[in-house]
């Protein structure tokens, strides 16, 4: 007796087969609509804000900064980015004002430089995972005329308020952190100035004030 | 070195990769990814079984089924549409997750940001690909081909990041090794997210353990970030993000 041949429709047949085995055994997360939603108003919120040909780039500038100011957690990114160094700044009234506002605009310029490939593009959200005190909301941020890219941002609550604490761009089912990022970046940096936080700030001035720069002479006005 | 590398790329590497953009429609050079991707499924796939994950490696191997036949030897992708979504391993990866720390950071030439235990996983990972030990007609020439045109792909894919990265860093160099850093990590981890503390709303009373342990205002210590270390476990989650499978 001869077993019958494997045909490409057979081998086929069987991989697919595998396939639902093997995503049968993936169990769902938790998930919170309303965190879901939230995001998808801010995000949309955002991606037209910086779409929105009809202001000018002050208003514009203006616009997205108040949006992100509510939208995130800026003052817990502002001191987990500095690890260790956190608690020097923070006994320190006047270098902990300058620091978060230094930061501030620097994480404003960062989303808004980031985010503006997405401009008058779609946000989709796809998911969440709720975590111990967080929640992490996939979704796909969709620019004009190209291939969706997927984005997750992290959200804490602030005085009862949702709030993002961080946004990573996923690629494939790998993620980078920004805040996470920029935490080794700053450590290196003050590593090899012996902890000035001060030229850490002029770093961070100058760096915004050159993102603002890009972002004006790239824009359409 | 970084500096001497930036410097080969924007003269050379880089303005490549732009003409290949400019040279070529969207569809062109996702097909050319795709083909390359799927020279590479077999190195994933000994890699997926090494590091003991079976559904992982079943995975892989469908994929390579799938886009060898109905994808028309890898230039599509129909696999993913299937639910077959990609992903790569190395042996750098499989050496991590046998528990073999990472060794310093290295940025090499051409090649990029590695570290001890990656670089050598990238020899390893030389044979286990059929391609470099498969006899035929102009072999040689095949497996040139395929190192250039792949470094002028990859590098076409990164053209935008690289871009926000130095327009976005405060040190480009430090910025990349990070990024490395938190890729591999991630890539190490298989994608699971992370849950680490919330930093407390007061830092000075109750500095953030994760931090390090560096007394601020001296000479920093590294902190015990994700280290590359070998043998990491994912963190824990609590409710959902339940790792599928056999994940690490």
């Amino acid at each position: 007796m001869t077993s019958p041949k494997l045909s490409r429709v057979h081998f086929i047949a069987a991989l697919l087969g595998v396939s639902v085995m093997i995503s049968s055994t993936s169990a769902d997360a938790a998930r919170d609509a309303s965190v879901e939603a939230y995001v998808q108003t801010n995000a949309s919120q955002a991606l037209r804000t910086l779409g929105d040909d009809s202001l000018s780039d002050a208003n514009r500038q203006q616009t997205f900064n108040t949006l992100v100011s509510q939208f995130s957690d800026i003052e817990s990114t502002a001191q987990y980015v500095l690890g260790s160094y956190a608690p020097q700044v923070w006994r320190d009234p006047t270098l902990r004002g300058e620091w978060i506002t230094s930061f501030k605009d620097f994480l404003i310029a960062t989303y808004e430089d980031q985010l503006d490939q997405f401009s008058g593009g779609q946000v989709a959200v796809t998911g969440s995972t709720v975590l111990n005190s967080r929640v992490i909301v996939n979704s796909q941020l969709t620019p004009p005329g190209s291939r969706p890219l997927q984005v997750q941002w992290k959200l804490q609550r602030d005085a009862g308020n949702w709030r993002v604490f961080d946004i990573a761009l996923q690629s494939g089912e790998n993620v980078v952190w920004l805040a996470q990022q920029q935490q080794l970046v700053f450590r290196d940096q003050l590593a090899n100035n012996h902890g000035s936080i001060p030229d850490l700030i002029r770093q961070l001035n100058q760096t915004t004030a050159q993102l603002y720069a890009h972002a004006r002479s790239t824009h359409r006005h | 070195m970084y500096g001497v590398n930036d410097a080969a790329d924007k003269a050379v590497v880089e303005p490549v990769a732009r003409g290949y953009r400019a040279a070529t429609p969207r569809f062109v050079r996702t097909g050319v990814a795709n083909f390359l991707n799927n020279l590479g499924a077999p190195v994933t796939f000994v890699n997926d079984l090494l590091q003991g994950q079976v559904s992982r490696a079943g995975v892989t191997a469908a994929r390579l089924g799938i886009n060898s036949t109905l994808g028309f030897f890898g230039l599509l992708d129909p696999a993913s549409d299937f639910g077959f979504e990609r992903h790569e391993e190395d042996f750098g990866q499989t050496l991590a997750v046998w528990g073999l720390r990472s060794g310093p950071y290295l940025f090499v030439p051409l090649i990029g940001p590695t570290t001890i235990r990656d670089g050598a996983g990238r020899i390893i990972d030389l044979a286990f690909d059929p391609l470099n030990w498969a006899r035929f007609h102009h072999d040689d020439q095949v497996r040139a081909a395929r190192i250039v045109i792949g470094a002028i792909s990859a590098r076409e894919e990164l053209l935008d990041p690289v871009d926000a990265l130095r327009r976005t860093s405060i040190d480009p160099y430090a910025t990349v090794r990070a990024t490395y850093q938190l890729t591999r990590e991630s890539e190490i981890l298989n994608g699971v997210v992370d849950d680490e503390e919330v930093p407390s709303s007061d830092p000075v009373a109750e500095p953030n353990p994760s931090a390090g342990a560096a007394a601020p205002g001296t000479e920093a210590t590294p902190n015990p970030q994700p280290s590359l270390s070998g043998a990491q476990k994912p963190p824990q989650n609590t409710t959902g993000s339940t790792p599928s499978g056999d994940k690490k």
